[in-house]
């Protein structure tokens, strides 16, 4: 039996649970603390997501059936929670998932969280100009290290496509960067 | 124009900061959100109806066997007599033979 089978047994037994899902959290908060602020931008609102995300992740251990890995199932509730976050708070303003984004983007500077030089601030306005898909796979590549076989894990698409929205992404960044 | 390439620029970060003490706070916040949940759901259903039904049982059965008692003492006792009396009573007969003292421990059950 390979480690994650035995922390996922571990996670499953009722008498092991608690002390396994203290483990848990540790080692994912922190890149999932990442993963989520990519998407939602503020730090309070991944606050939210994110100790949403762990609930869930809790409740559901159960139903969790080792069909794809765990790392890979739990980034898939986050990135979920932080989409459905984005999209319900665009829809109360009236705007569009990407527009949303864009104006947060625009207002980052005046984020107490936010402390990026103007070339961070610069990717991130590039970053927010392309496409939804785009700009998920670019985040998840550049800003987070994940491997083009994790992400497509999480995100079900396969690496090729991957591969071709990371080279139009990159190509759109450099372009906007260009410009400005 | 200088073109911008990624690949040959050092790595950028997002330049997002968290709060000091964050990451250290928050598996404590979750443990104690997760402990809420738990204990929420156990009080609403389940074990109160327990004690509910058992008490109810009790004091039911309780109930009943004093009435046959108290008939015995009045009137000679048959069978066609015990029959008349017990055939079409339920639940709500009893209730209103409890007395006020018997539903308000009734209800610190439930509620609790």
């Amino acid at each position: 039996m390979n480690d994650e089978q035995t922390f996922v047994i571990a996670l499953l037994n009722p008498k092991t649970q608690n002390e396994a899902f203290k483990k848990l959290l540790t080692q994912f908060k922190k890149p999932l603390y990442a993963h989520i602020r990519n998407i939602v931008l503020n730090h309070d609102d991944t606050d939210d997501v994110l100790q949403n995300t762990f609930v869930k992740v809790f409740q559901n251990l159960k139903n969790f059936k080792g069909e794809s890995k765990l790392f890979s199932w739990i980034y898939r509730i986050a990135t979920n929670e932080a989409i459905t976050f984005i999209n319900n708070k665009a829809k109360r303003n009236g705007q569009t998932n990407e527009d949303f984004q864009q104006k947060q983007i625009e207002n980052i500077k005046a984020d107490v969280y936010f402390d990026g030089n103007e070339m961070q601030l610069k990717l991130q306005k590039a970053v927010h100009s392309l496409p939804n898909k785009q700009q998920l796979v670019f985040k998840m590549k550049y800003y987070e290290d994940l491997k083009y076989e994790a992400i497509s894990e999480i995100l079900g698409t396969s690496v090729g496509g991957l591969k071709a929205s990371y080279f139009h992404a990159v190509k759109k960044i450099e372009e906007y960067v260009t410009k400005n | 124009m200088k073109e911008f390439k990624l690949d040959q620029t050092p790595k950028i970060n997002s330049g997002f900061k968290v709060p000091d003490n964050y990451f250290d706070n928050l598996e404590i916040k979750i443990i104690n959100q997760l402990a809420k949940d738990n204990v929420k759901e156990i009080s609403i259903f389940g074990k109160s109806y327990l004690w509910l039904s058992g008490i109810a049982a009790v004091m039911i059965i309780g109930f009943s066997i004093s009435v046959l008692f108290k008939n015995a003492e009045q009137t000679s006792f048959t069978n066609e007599d015990y029959l008349f009396t017990h055939e079409n009573l339920n639940t709500e007969d009893f209730a209103e033979f409890l007395s006020e003292n018997d539903l308000q421990m009734l209800e610190k059950k439930l509620i609790k």
